[in-house]
């Protein structure tokens, strides 16, 4: 959590350090959220997928400009069910993936009338990612098994259209595709809580169950709606 | 880690606010609107006291009414994780010519609500940074992926059992809900304001005999608003 923490004071600290005496800087920054429809390519089905975090841009020309994106992002889906005829065990299980990404790229902005702006972003950067998984037996809570922090690529292509209401500010709404990467990266448990799978039943897992799962965080793709504020500063 | 990347979205909220606080605040326009978006905490699970962080955004808009009060109507949209919703289903026929089950599955893990707050500033006087707030708020919820169908299965020796698959979530989960709010709101400058409010959802989104338990499950939160008027 410290990284994430480091992270965005390194964010504001530079975005700070560009602001001019007076006038406005060439630098942009400020909040924003979103929602999509994500799809984690382990899993069935997926939901409750959101962002949040701050964007900071530095405007290199009118039409150009640099942009930073430091965002948590959190999903969850689902793993496949298994039952055990016989045992009274019928196993479900959530997966659930919360990370932090800074990714930077380039951004090309096109002004038109009445401070509107349009704008594509394409960025890619690290991603530290945590996956949790929450087993069931027939519905109640058996195991939660968490894993160890996992470095993964984050990349995003967002389109903007932003309204300046006024010199400083902006509210802006974005709409995308952003993907994360898992590098071919296994996963290493961490700790479980809750019960351990009775032993004489695990080798009757399905591929598709907690073995595979385990292995890799699983890649992400997601249509995002976003919407945010920009201050210039 | 929700909870203390929100904490860190909270503090860089009150960065902004901060930076864009102006020492003298105009004459605020007597109508308007703009946008919202922030944070809320919700109390999922009311027994435990388990709290899950997501993202709020939407739209206001205010007239005012007097010099103290202003009425103001919202749109908001928030995700709330973070729910183990768990509702199972089963029957089992047993006739001389075999055995029949069939079982049905639901589990409700992240809703989304669509709030309508409709309430009341009151300031002490027309050039008040700050004002209290308190209304009423409607809102609808809807589910997403696939968390509304059940999950169902059958095993049969001979007769058919019971069809499950017509089992529908919104037996169980009001898709609708009316709460109180109270609240404070700061104005920044004479664009930006900061919101912090309190929701008290008043009925409980699941029937107790269709998830078999006796907990409260009210669309309840705090929420933490950063708001731009056009």
């Amino acid at each position: 959590m410290k990284y994430t923490f480091l992270l965005w004071a390194l964010l504001c600290a530079v975005l700070l350090r560009g602001q001019e005496n007076s006038g406005l800087s060439r630098f942009a920054f400020g909040p924003n959220i979103g929602t999509g429809d994500a799809f984690q390519s382990c899993c069935g089905d997926s939901w409750g997928y959101h962002t949040f975090g701050a964007t900071g841009e530095y405007r290199l020309a009118r039409f150009f400009s640099i942009e930073a994106d430091l965002r948590y992002t959190a999903l969850e889906s689902d793993l496949s069910g298994w039952s055990f005829g016989g045992t009274g065990y019928s196993f479900d299980g959530f997966q659930q993936l919360r990370g932090v990404a800074l990714t930077v790229g380039p951004r090309l902005n096109l002004r038109l009338r009445k401070g509107k702006e349009i704008g594509a972003t394409l960025r890619a950067g690290p991603m530290l990612g945590r996956t949790t998984q929450d087993i069931t037996n027939n519905g109640r809570p058996f195991q939660t098994r968490r894993y160890q922090p996992n470095l993964l690529l984050a990349y995003a292509l967002d389109l903007r259209w932003a309204w300046w209401i006024s010199d400083r500010i902006a509210v802006e709404w974005t709409t995308g595709y952003s993907a994360i990467d898992d590098f071919r990266q296994n996963l290493e448990l961490k700790l479980f809580t809750g019960s351990p799978f009775p032993a004489d039943i695990t080798s009757e897992f399905p591929s598709n169950f907690i073995k595979q799962i385990s292995e890799r965080p699983s890649p992400v793709g997601a249509i995002n709606l976003g919407m945010g504020l920009r201050f210039r500063l | 880690m929700t909870a203390k990347f929100a904490g860190l979205f909270a503090l860089l909220l009150c960065g902004i606010a901060a930076q864009a606080q102006t020492p003298d605040v105009q004459r605020p326009a007597s109508n308007g609107g703009g946008v919202l978006l922030g944070t809320s905490v919700s109390i999922v699970d009311h027994q435990d006291f388990r709290a899950a962080v997501g993202p709020v955004a939407g739209f206001y808009y205010f007239e005012e009414l007097t010099d103290q009060w202003t009425f103001q109507v919202e749109f908001h949209w928030k995700i709330v994780p973070g729910y183990r919703l768990y509702a199972g289903f089963a029957d089992t026929l047993v006739l001389p010519n075999g055995i029949g089950i069939s079982q049905a599955s639901f589990d409700v893990r992240s809703l989304v609500f669509w709030e309508l707050p409709v309430l009341l500033q009151w300031r002490p006087h027309r050039e008040a940074r700050h004002a209290w707030l308190a209304g009423v708020r409607p809102s609808v919820n809807r589910l997403t992926g696939g968390q509304g169908s059940p999950s169902w299965s059958t095993a049969s020796t001979g007769p058919v059992a019971t069809d499950l698959s017509g089992l529908n979530i919104r037996q169980g989960l009001r898709g609708y809900d009316v709460g109180l709010l109270v609240g404070w709101r700061y104005a920044l400058s004479e664009r930006l304001s900061l919101d912090v409010r309190y929701n008290q959802g008043l009925l409980d989104l699941t029937a107790d005999n269709f998830f078999k338990n006796k907990t409260n499950t009210l669309n309840s939160d705090l929420q933490l608003t950063l708001r731009a008027r056009f």
